[in-house]
């Protein structure tokens, strides 16, 4: 069949014959009048971008959205706590009276003062747990994407993000809580701030490391381009963790006086 | 034991640890860096015996258990660290004796695991087989054990007065 064979001709991608030969089968076939020039190159070009950009997923879309939100505001909170330390001698400014108001509300006092084990340990044990589940999911994702054990399918790394998310939220939630605490001895330590930026980097590489390997799995002609990215992201993403949980721990250690 | 541990106080090694205030500091901080080796690649194996993450073979999971043994020496050494340390503070405490039972129990559960012949029937699942039921026993044990160790850990400076 002539316009087949002169098809197979000019598959060399050039656009440009495409698009004649197309134009031929559909002349003959289909259409008396001339499609615009260039149009199904144009079609074509189209189809394989929307081939390539995963589909739309509702909750994908709101948990990216909602990690990279977290790690937007850790970020900003920790500018701003390292701002308004500036002037420490300045203990009367708002920021400070919120922070002491925070101190002196019901939640804090119970937390610092309650005996009941439900109390200070268990919050802290959570968020123990909680980065536990996050960090450890997170080295061993990292060492996957390393190349460690290659025979680990990408999907089960995947499947590994949503138990990552709940440490998250368990170690967000269970860190405010630690915060309100003590609120005025945290924001005066600079490990603090630089522990919240950290994890909101953290944050950042780990949603990018989910898009990268969801790429993986809808999409696997991205994949050898894409895979020194995610050996960079997971390079990064161990050096981030590490140095939030060395920020965390020094916490206790190196208080400003 | 306390005898014992009067006398490991009073070695020049245990006064080294504690007379650089960076060497507790910086062993806390590789604590909890072999933590999450160890509970990241050894969770990730119980959570594929139990069923999530099935379409990995398990023989493929088994390549990171080396990783989580590396996780545990870490700990086990600057577990030591602390104890040579500080051994008063922990020889008197029951929440460190809870913890070491804790991973003396973990370490039974993994010699179970191998010596009965279960990690052999393991080892062979491929993508999405479903383990036997006494694997996913020892693998609950496994994570309920090494959360507990985490606990114990945590929870050290809240039992009895020794802190």
């Amino acid at each position: 069949m002539n316009a087949e064979m002169s098809f197979k001709r000019s598959t060399r991608r050039d656009h440009f014959d495409v698009d004649r030969e197309i134009d031929k089968v559909i002349h003959r076939n289909l259409m008396n009048q001339s499609p615009p020039p260039g149009i199904y190159s144009t079609i074509l070009g189209k189809v394989r971008i929307e081939t390539t950009r995963p589909p739309a997923d509702p909750a994908r879309s709101l948990s990216c959205a909602s990690a990279l939100v977290a790690a937007a505001v850790l970020i900003v909170v920790a500018i701003v706590l390292a701002a308004s330390r500036a002037p420490l001698a300045a203990t009367h400014t708002p920021f400070f009276n919120w922070l002491s108001w925070i101190h002196s509300t019901s939640l804090s006092t119970w937390i610092n003062e309650s005996e009941s084990f439900l109390a200070y340990p268990t919050i802290l044990f959570l968020h123990t747990l909680g980065l536990a589940v996050l960090v450890g999911f997170s080295v061993s994702a990292d060492i996957r994407l390393l190349g460690v054990a290659p025979r680990i399918p990408l999907a089960s790394v995947s499947r590994l993000f949503p138990f990552m998310w709940l440490g998250f939220w368990i170690n967000a939630i269970s860190g405010t809580l630690l915060f309100i605490a003590d609120p005025i001895r945290k924001s005066m330590n600079p490990l603090f701030e630089i522990k919240l930026a950290l994890v909101g980097l953290g944050l950042t590489c780990m949603v990018l490391i989910q898009r990268q390997l969801y790429l993986f799995d809808t999409a696997p002609g991205v994949e050898k381009r894409a895979r020194s990215r995610s050996k960079v992201l997971a390079i990064s993403s161990l050096a981030i963790w590490a140095s939030a949980i060395a920020a965390g721990r020094l916490l206790a250690y190196l208080k400003s006086s | 034991m306390h005898t014992f541990a009067v006398w490991l106080k009073a070695t020049h090694i245990s006064w080294l640890i504690t007379h650089y205030a960076w060497v507790w500091a910086t062993a806390q901080v590789i604590h909890f860096f072999g933590m999450s080796l160890l509970f990241g690649c050894i969770a990730l194996l119980d959570l594929r015996i139990l069923g999530i993450g099935i379409s990995s073979p398990v023989s493929a999971v088994n390549g990171l258990v080396p990783w989580g043994i590396c996780g545990f020496i870490i700990n086990l050494l600057t577990g030591a660290i602390f104890v040579i340390g500080q051994p008063l503070q922990y020889v008197d405490n029951p929440g460190f004796w809870l913890k070491m039972l804790f991973i003396f129990l973990a370490g039974g559960n993994i010699a179970i695991f191998y010596l009965t012949g279960v990690a052999d029937r393991v080892e062979v699942l491929q993508a999405g087989d479903e383990a036997p039921l006494v694997a996913k026993v020892i693998a609950s044990a496994s994570l309920f054990l090494w959360v507990g160790v985490m606990f114990f850990g945590r929870m050290l400076p809240y039992f009895g007065s020794a802190f």
